[in-house]
């Protein structure tokens, strides 16, 4: 049973990540992996694509809070996208609406970092 | 280890089945699932409890809320209470009373004294790279009651959801009875 599959692909220097299916203390593990190897390949400017995510428990949330400080000491930041109303509710639910910048499009996301460094 | 449907009329092994009530209204039997400390079982567990609180009456935000939380209780049992052995056994038991939907854990671990576990304090969590807690400030704000308690060397976790009329699915009452 697949709950979760996590791509990913860039957008200049951004990072998009595109978690699909359901993110709980099971399937956490597959998301905190592509949460670190954005982290060692240095890359800081991490969107998270929600559009496929039903639902997130706290162990996802967890996993968020265990890289974030080291994320933007970086100069960095992890921003959501599209975002259905179970999962912007859990975050509202826990004021984590508060410390994490939501878009409803992954396009707003983008643009948040604004212009790519080092872009021609 | 495979989950196993105790029972759905209230007859557990290990519970004798309760006796006829005079006089008054009987409660809804339970639904009763045993089912192993692993955490491959969390998705079946958020699906029951979510399909439970509908018939009992609840929106579909509602029951994935309340899925949440009994998703969040299971994974301290697994976790704090069973220390993550995977081998042991978590019964659930799901009531519906009428004004109340009910969700029990019952476990045979360690005793978790959740009074030990920290408030939440999101800034405290960024600077000090805390992950835990969580869990339990969920099913806190989710559910109108959670309690705790030990009895018989085992652990009992309830849950309790107050049928309110902005709870209810379209068309229904606040109590599903």
């Amino acid at each position: 049973m697949s709950e979760l599959t996590v791509e990913s692909r860039d957008a200049g220097d951004v990072v998009l990540l595109y978690p699909k299916g359901f993110i709980n203390a099971h399937s956490v593990r597959l998301f905190e992996a592509a949460l670190q190897r954005a982290i060692s390949l240095k890359q800081f400017k991490i969107v998270v694509n929600c559009a496929g995510l039903t639902y997130i428990a706290s162990a996802g949330l967890g996993a968020m809070m265990g890289a974030i400080e080291e994320i933007r000491s970086n100069g960095g930041d992890l921003r959501l996208a599209s975002a259905n109303e179970t999962v912007q509710n859990i975050f509202e639910i826990l004021g984590f609406n508060h410390l994490y910048r939501m878009f409803s499009s992954e396009a707003e996301a983008i643009a948040s970092f604004g212009p790519a460094q080092g872009a021609a | 280890m495979r989950p196993r449907l105790v029972s759905a009329r209230g007859e557990d092994a290990r519970r004798k089945p309760p006796a006829p009530a005079r006089g008054r209204a009987r409660a809804k039997p339970a639904l009763v699932l045993s089912l192993p400390s692993e955490t491959a079982y969390l998705g079946l567990v958020r699906e029951l409890t979510k399909r439970m609180a509908e018939v009992a009456g609840f929106a579909e935000p509602v029951a994935e809320r309340l899925a949440l939380a009994v998703d969040e209780a299971t994974t301290n049992v697994i976790e704090h209470a069973y220390k993550g052995a995977s081998d042991r056994e978590i019964e659930l038991r799901y009531e519906d009373r009428g004004p109340d939907f009910r969700v029990e854990l019952v476990d045979t671990g360690q005793m978790v004294d959740p009074r030990a576990v920290p408030r939440v304090d999101l800034d405290r969590f960024v600077s000090e790279r805390r992950t835990g807690g969580l869990g339990v400030h969920l099913m806190e704000k989710i559910m109108d009651s959670v309690t705790f308690r030990r009895s018989a060397r085992r652990n009992v976790c309830a849950l309790v959801k107050h049928k309110d009329a902005k709870d209810a699915k379209d068309g229904e009452a606040s109590s599903s009875r």
